[in-house]
């Protein structure tokens, strides 16, 4: 009958958007993506060296989830491939930089808004260490991760928000500019902006703060935020273009 | 009495089935037309209503409530955990979270929560009915309908669905030009009730 059917009405329609057999749909987070269940934090996931738990073409995210290779891997200094910026309905892409860009000048944004699809990778652009995670979704900026790294002799932090649940290393990790630090969701007041029309672009919120203080702590010791554009490879021209050689 | 022969009964039996199989086929034909009619009456706003935000004018947007206090009322207090308080009282409890610089305040299923850099007000959520906001002066609380809510602010009430962000719909509340903050009011498409309140800040 299954085939007579076929035969009448030509190749099966795709499966319903949560058949969980569905190659489109992201993995499940915290393990269990692909054909892995376990893979070992830290693992290089380009390098399929042995002693990674996950398939090839799979990388390793979070506490040990593998994930499809759906980003090309970025170049050194990004943390995604060709990044772009995400562009506000009201007033275009500079609603997406640091400063005072919104609300024709009058309010400040404190980070880089940039573009990636829910569910693809965010990748460490920088060697450093994971300095927090979201214990619980930040009502504004959802779950996050912070990278702690030095330039030149001093301490910043980087900052991803609107990721999903769960998908960052251990906290206090070690990490290397490539490994993946995050997965993009919709996490905090993004969700209500899309739905709003404030913006179409999924996208992270990216904060990066110089450290000023003599402690660790995000609040005490870390200065107002700066601006993220000058701490990834990719430089934007002020129509928020990428510039081009620099675009990778 | 007289007992009904052999086949008498198997008479009668043939003839209830034949009354049985009417009867279902009865059923079941008006059942494959009622079933469209009620679904549709379920799904009747994500069909039917216009979408967007619905736009009002910028002073009757600052003019919304939210259990009693304008947004600039609330941005006022700063986060302070006193003036908090004499807005709407002891608050259940305070978390925060000093990594996001966020100081959340708990009203038993309602939050407000302050940007401690800023000092600004980044979101409400309001998730019971004992918290009412004003939009024109008209009640919402969580557990309206939507026909309620076409009541106050007219049939042609406009919503927002976005499934692949979120499978609620919502009305929003806007003012033109204002891309710093907004209003959502989250509607099951089970129910059909206000399930959530939410200001938020653009992010």
């Amino acid at each position: 009958m299954y085939r007579l059917w076929r035969r009448r009405r030509g190749p099966l329609p795709p499966p319903p958007p949560d058949d969980p057999e569905d190659p489109w749909l992201p993995p499940p987070l915290g393990g269990g993506g692909g054909v892995c269940t376990t893979c070992e934090p830290g693992d290089d996931p380009y390098e399929n060296d042995g002693d990674e738990l996950c398939a090839l073409g799979e990388i390793a995210y979070g506490n040990g989830g593998c994930i499809g290779e759906a980003e090309p891997e970025p170049c050194e200094g990004n943390p995604v491939k060709n990044p772009r910026i995400a562009e506000q309905n009201n007033i275009g892409i500079n609603g997406g930089r640091w400063g005072d860009t919104r609300s024709e000048g009058e309010q400040f944004h404190s980070g880089l808004d940039l573009k990636n699809d829910v569910g693809n990778p965010w990748f460490s652009p920088v060697d450093g260490n994971i300095d927090a995670v979201a214990v619980s979704e930040s009502r504004d900026l959802g779950y996050y991760v912070t990278i702690r790294f030095q330039k030149n002799g001093v301490y910043y932090t980087m900052q991803f928000g609107h990721l999903q649940n769960d998908s960052w290393p251990p906290n206090g990790s070690t990490i290397s500019a490539g490994d993946v630090i995050g997965i993009q969701g919709v996490s905090g007041n993004l969700d209500r902006a899309i739905r709003q029309g404030a913006t179409n672009d999924v996208h992270s919120h990216i904060i990066v703060r110089k450290r000023t203080g003599t402690g660790w702590n995000t609040k005490h010791d870390y200065g107002d935020p700066l601006n993220p554009e000058q701490f990834i490879k990719t430089k934007f021209d002020a129509n928020g273009s990428p510039v081009a050689e620099t675009d990778c | 009495m007289e007992v009904p022969s052999q086949k008498q009964t198997a008479n009668l039996t043939k003839s209830d089935k034949m009354k049985d199989f009417k009867r279902y086929f009865v059923i079941a034909l008006a059942g494959l037309f009622l079933f469209p009619i009620s679904t549709s009456a379920q799904t009747l706003p994500l069909t039917s209503q216009p979408r967007g935000n619905n736009i009002i004018s910028c002073s009757a947007y600052e003019a919304i409530t939210y259990n009693g206090h304008t947004i600039d009322q609330i941005n006022a207090t700063e986060g302070n955990n006193n003036s908090v308080q004499s807005l709407w009282g002891t608050y259940s409890s305070v978390d925060e979270d000093e990594n996001v610089w966020e100081k959340v305040f708990i009203y038993f299923n309602n939050a407000v929560v302050f940007n401690t850099e800023r000092s600004r007000l980044t979101v409400i959520e309001i998730k019971d009915n004992q918290w009412v906001i004003k939009v024109l002066g008209k009640e919402i609380r969580v557990g309206n309908s939507f026909s309620e809510l076409q009541q106050k602010f007219g049939s042609d009430l406009k919503i927002i669905y976005k499934p692949d962000i979120n499978p609620n719909y919502a009305v929003s509340f806007n003012c033109s030009g204002n891309d710093f903050n907004g209003l959502l009011i989250d509607l099951s498409t089970e129910t059909n009730k206000v399930v959530e309140i939410a200001y938020f800040k653009n992010p």
